[in-house]
């Protein structure tokens, strides 16, 4: 049951009821409905315990029903226990307060020795310390396998209520949205030291605005709850959601979350079976993803380490997938195309033939692309195409002697350690990585300047990084499970992450970070930057969100920031710039942020630290985490190597 | 069946053949008819089955013997709630977030269902007839508030207000527009359905402190007496500043009842297990504990009587004489 469903499976939904009489014929009749779990009550919810005064606290008998009633395999999958309603460690009342410590601890004891899969706790105010201390010792005193769904509404209680008190109007809603968002805040923050709680939010009648969706989506939201009450009828008297909740139901689709019925069925004259059946047809209906969201599917999230070990010699179906990007290909030759127009007028175009080099020409797509180039503008080429990859050089040959002829010249060489016979018109290079420069395509390219004709192109001309604050409690928690034994405890955190962005919020618009531009006269490729970010609403900061942008030639780009991202251009993924302690943040704050691009002649590193609105530590101080080697014999293959693994992995699973 | 109908016709003390073999542990709910009958409402908050019954009995000192009642039903879910309504109907509140109507026949003997409605999401955890009793009000665990309209059987207003449960809700009882509720989110609502802004809040002392239970003065429409989970017992005037509070109970007040008396005792059960009964001043003239577990109900006997009749998860159904004239210390002084 606890699987969750990928895309094309069925909808995995449970039904929450706060009354059973009799567990086992509700289970069944549950189950019969076509539901995959249900969430009930462990004890009575008007079961009051007293654990301090008699003669209540002496009350005999068994507290609730025996575990005798359904088999365990039945507990272990398919019950998830509810908290009692009446319990409020969070209370005022001291006595209140101590019975219902006393209570939840019961609770949880049982529900561990039930072994049920998740247990539900309520969030009904933002005061909650005190919940989250007692179910933090629980979690630390024991060994339970129970993973804990913390309950919130979308909203927070108070901004659902109907404005019908005379002396006291419904609070404006911008002030509801802090509130949601303070509720998240002292629970999850407090959580934050345990990974399996997941949020399950319920979803109200009225939808907050879009920033507060957004906020929700970088909770770790395992579960939604839907009340039978958002359903309206449509003609013929089956249950329907309204669009605006139609499209949060898709974004939930995206994040895999489980559903949960909640409520009384407002459909009498349909069967209850008719809001699972339209959840179904919403999942199979739902909209179809784009080459993008199809390739990266399955590493949504996942960390990808920039410091795997350095491949040499990549395999062929590494390089079959990449070069199956259906965009960068086509932005290149467009960008050869123009280049060539500009460089050779009409007049000359029998006689002046171009010096291009491709530098780091794999299998040869660019090769192909800038031999497509050049008989689309019809001007006359002679190609170079430099690799160190001996097996790929295999390829190059192959095609030079089946295709290319004499155009094209197969030079088996590291480029830095290239003595070239002449000097090039235009230089051609794939050497960027998901931050830009962070596989050292500076350096490379300025190595590679000096057979660069005066007056000569590189393609690309130039390329800018980009930062974003962002939140998500799902990559803070991946980024601390990277931890390694021999490893100092908090290199991790120093270190940047390849990843498919999922499961996060965004907080603020992408702003450039670092630019650099071939030819360039300024050969320090160090860079300092600081940015200044408005944050819009209430959230938590768990670090930022790398992107580029690149000029190929003039008006030609490729970009992976989402607002300029090229349409279906899979090649790269963002990175993540993680940081070791989130940071609160309330609306109006600004987050401050610098970075630096180092270098000590063997090596360049990225350091970072957030300034406003508190300063954290300075992250990765001398590279001491985590550098891109200048020397290594492969260096340039390096930020390469996982991204082409990656699609590789990725690859066998569409195929699948 | 025929075996069962056989075992009634020998059975000495004439019990109703339709009630069930046996009653629920935890009693919620009492109140008496004018006539004096007696409803109990009783349910299994552990153990195998969490089911619920309602009973009647025309001698009250006979409950809750089942052999003893003259009728009684099981309901699907257990019984938070049963009142009185109009002549024969028994208004029931369920854990199942049904609001059930039933009717005893005129021999008393069978109470058959008119209606049971699951239009809350949650246990309904009061309901209360209005003056007149052709609406009743329903509260909620689910935070919503109900006008019923019992002879149409349908809901006439429903009223999201509270921001957490609905513990309590109570009718003025001349007025039919008039009702007050109260919730775990620490308000107190007064409540006229003619207005469009129906809900006014009322101030309470202590804003941590959530109400319990109310009960509306039986003679002076602006005033009213709530319980709390710190376990004061407050009155009030709705519109005024008079306000006394006492520290009636250490825990919870369940329940709370005025007497029917021309100056009216209070009467105030809880989650200490205690019954306390207030005079006019609020001062304590009467405690019992013999109650050993929690305190759920209670009611005092119609026409000017002075016993009090109390219920609780121990099972027990107690009869408490209290005499306004003759303020007895702590003692009991009741007969069962």
């Amino acid at each position: 049951m606890m699987a969750s469903g990928s895309s094309g499976s069925r909808v995995s939904c449970g039904r929450d009821l706060n009354c059973v009489p009799e567990v086992a014929d509700t289970l069944s009749a549950v189950a019969k409905l076509g539901f995959d779990f249900l969430c009930m009550p462990l004890f009575h919810p008007r079961f009051r315990r007293e654990f301090e005064l008699d003669p209540a606290r002496s009350r005999r008998g068994a507290q609730t029903r025996s575990d005798l009633l359904l088999c365990g395999r039945d507990w272990n999958t398919l019950i998830v226990g509810k908290l009692s309603p009446w319990i409020q460690t969070d209370s005022e009342v001291e006595t209140e307060r101590r019975n219902s410590e006393s209570a939840l601890v019961q609770e949880l004891n049982f529900a561990a020795y039930l072994g049920l899969p998740a247990f539900m706790v309520s969030l009904k105010g933002p005061h909650c310390a005190n919940l989250a201390r007692v179910l933090l010792n629980h979690i630390h005193t024991g060994h339970h396998s129970c993973m804990f769904w913390i309950r919130v509404p979308l909203m927070a209680p108070e901004d659902l209520r109907d404005d019908i008190i005379e002396n006291e109007p419904a609070k404006h809603c911008d002030d509801g949205e802090v509130k949601t968002v303070v509720f998240t805040f002292t629970c999850l923050l407090l959580m934050v030291v345990s990974s399996p709680n997941s949020a399950a939010v319920e979803v109200g009648p009225d939808m907050p605005s879009d920033a507060v969706i957004d906020k929700w989506l970088g909770e770790p939201i395992k579960a939604a709850i839907l009340p039978t009450s958002i359903f309206l009828t449509n003609k013929k008297g089956f249950p329907v959601l309204s669009k605006a909740h139609q499209r949060i139901i898709f974004r939930l689709f995206k994040l895999e979350a489980q559903f949960i019925l909640t409520g009384t069925s407002r459909h009498s004259e349909k069967d209850f079976r008719s809001y699972l059946q339209y959840l179904e047809y919403l999942n199979q209906n739902r909209p179809a993803p784009n080459s993008y969201e199809l390739f990266a599917k399955g590493y949504e999230d996942y960390l990808q380490s920039p410091l795997q070990p350095l491949m040499d010699n990549l395999e062929s179906q590494t390089y079959e997938v990449f070069e199956k990007d259906p965009i960068k290909y086509s932005q290149y030759q467009q960008a050869v195309y123009k280049c060539l127009l500009d460089r050779v007028p009409e007049e000359e175009k029998d006689t002046n033939v171009q010096v291009l080099m491709v530098l780091g020409a794999g299998r040869g797509p660019l090769v192909n692309a800038s031999l497509r180039a050049a008989k689309q503008a019809d001007r006359k080429l002679r190609v170079y195409a430099v690799e160190k990859n001996p097996n790929a050089i295999i390829t190059l040959e192959n095609w030079k002697f089946e295709e290319w002829g004499d155009q094209v010249t197969v030079v088996s060489c590291d480029m830095r350690e290239w003595a070239a016979p002449e000097k090039a018109d235009i230089i051609v290079s794939e050497l960027l990585g998901s931050f830009g420069d962070n596989e050292l395509s500076p350096e490379c390219l300025d190595g590679a300047q000096h057979f660069l004709k005066d007056g000569g192109v590189s393609i690309p001309c130039s390329y800018t990084s980009f930062l974003a604050p962002l939140s998500s409690s799902k990559l803070y928690n991946e980024v601390r499970g990277c931890r390694e034994r021999d490893k100092d405890p908090e290199c991790h955190f120093e270190t940047p992450y390849v990843v498919r962005l999922h499961n996060f919020h965004e907080l603020a618009d992408p702003k450039p970070c670092f630019t650099f531009s071939h030819p360039s006269t300024d050969m320090n490729n160090n860079r300092y930057q600081c940015l200044r970010f408005s944050v819009g609403c209430n959230s938590v900061l768990h670090g930022f969100a790398g992107y580029f942008e690149t000029t190929l030639y003039k008006d030609v780009t490729l970009s992976i920031k989402p607002d300029t991202h090229s349409p279906g251009m899979f090649s790269w993924f963002p990175i993540l710039f993680p940081i070791k302690q989130p940071i609160p943040l309330s609306r109006g704050d600004d987050v401050c942020v610098r970075f630096w691009r180092c270098n000590n002649g063997k090596k360049v590193w990225y350091e970072w630290a957030v300034t406003e609105p508190i300063c954290s530590a300075i992250h990765n101080p001398a590279g001491r985490s985590y550098t891109i080697g200048l020397q290594s014999r492969t260096w340039k293959m390096n930020g390469r190597c996982e991204q082409v693994f990656e699609g590789r992995d990725i690859k066998m699973l569409v195929l699948q | 069946m025929s075996c069962a109908a056989a075992m009634t016709k020998e059975n000495p003390w004439n019990v109703s053949p339709s009630a069930p073999a046996c009653m629920e542990k935890h009693l919620n709910t009492v109140h008496y008819r004018a006539d004096g009958l007696l409803v109990l409402g009783a349910s299994s908050l552990t153990g195998r089955s969490w089911s619920g019954s309602i009973w009647v009995y025309q001698d009250p000192r006979q409950s809750p013997n089942e052999g003893c009642c003259s009728a009684g039903v099981q309901i699907e879910a257990g019984v938070t709630e049963a009142r009185w309504v109009m002549e024969r109907g028994i208004l029931v509140a369920s854990d199942s977030g049904a609001v059930e109507l039933w009717e005893l026949t005129e021999d008393c003997e069978l109470i058959v269902n008119k209606f049971s409605r699951h239009e809350h999401d949650d246990i309904v955890s009061s309901i209360s007839p209005m003056a007149g009793g052709r609406l009743a009000v329903s509260g909620s665990f689910d935070c919503c508030i109900k006008v019923w309209d019992l002879s149409q059987e349908t809901v006439v207003n429903s009223y999201n207000a509270h921001s957490d449960s609905v513990t309590c809700v109570s009718c003025c009882p001349t007025e039919e527009a008039l009702f007050l509720s109260a919730g775990q989110d620490g308000r107190i609502l007064l409540w006229d359905k003619r207005k469009p802004q129906p809900a006014t809040r009322i101030d309470v002392v202590s804003p941590s402190c959530s109400p319990t239970s109310l009960a509306w003065h039986p003679q002076h429409v602006n005033m009213f007496a709530y319980g709390d989970v710190l376990g004061r017992v407050t009155l009030r005037e709705i519109q005024g500043e008079r306000i006394q509070i006492f520290s009636t109970h250490s825990r919870h007040v369940s329940g709370i009842a005025f007497s029917s008396h021309s100056a009216p005792l209070l009467a105030s059960v809880s989650d200490d297990c205690s019954v306390v009964v207030l005079d006019t001043q609020l001062s304590e003239i009467y405690r019992d504990r013999r109650h050993q577990d929690f305190v759920s109900g209670l009611c005092w006997t119609p026409s000017g009587t002075t016993t009090l009749t109390t219920v609780g998860w121990d099972h027990q159904v107690l009869h408490h004489t209290v005499d306004p004239a003759f303020p007895a210390p702590a003692a009991c002084s009741s007969s069962s």
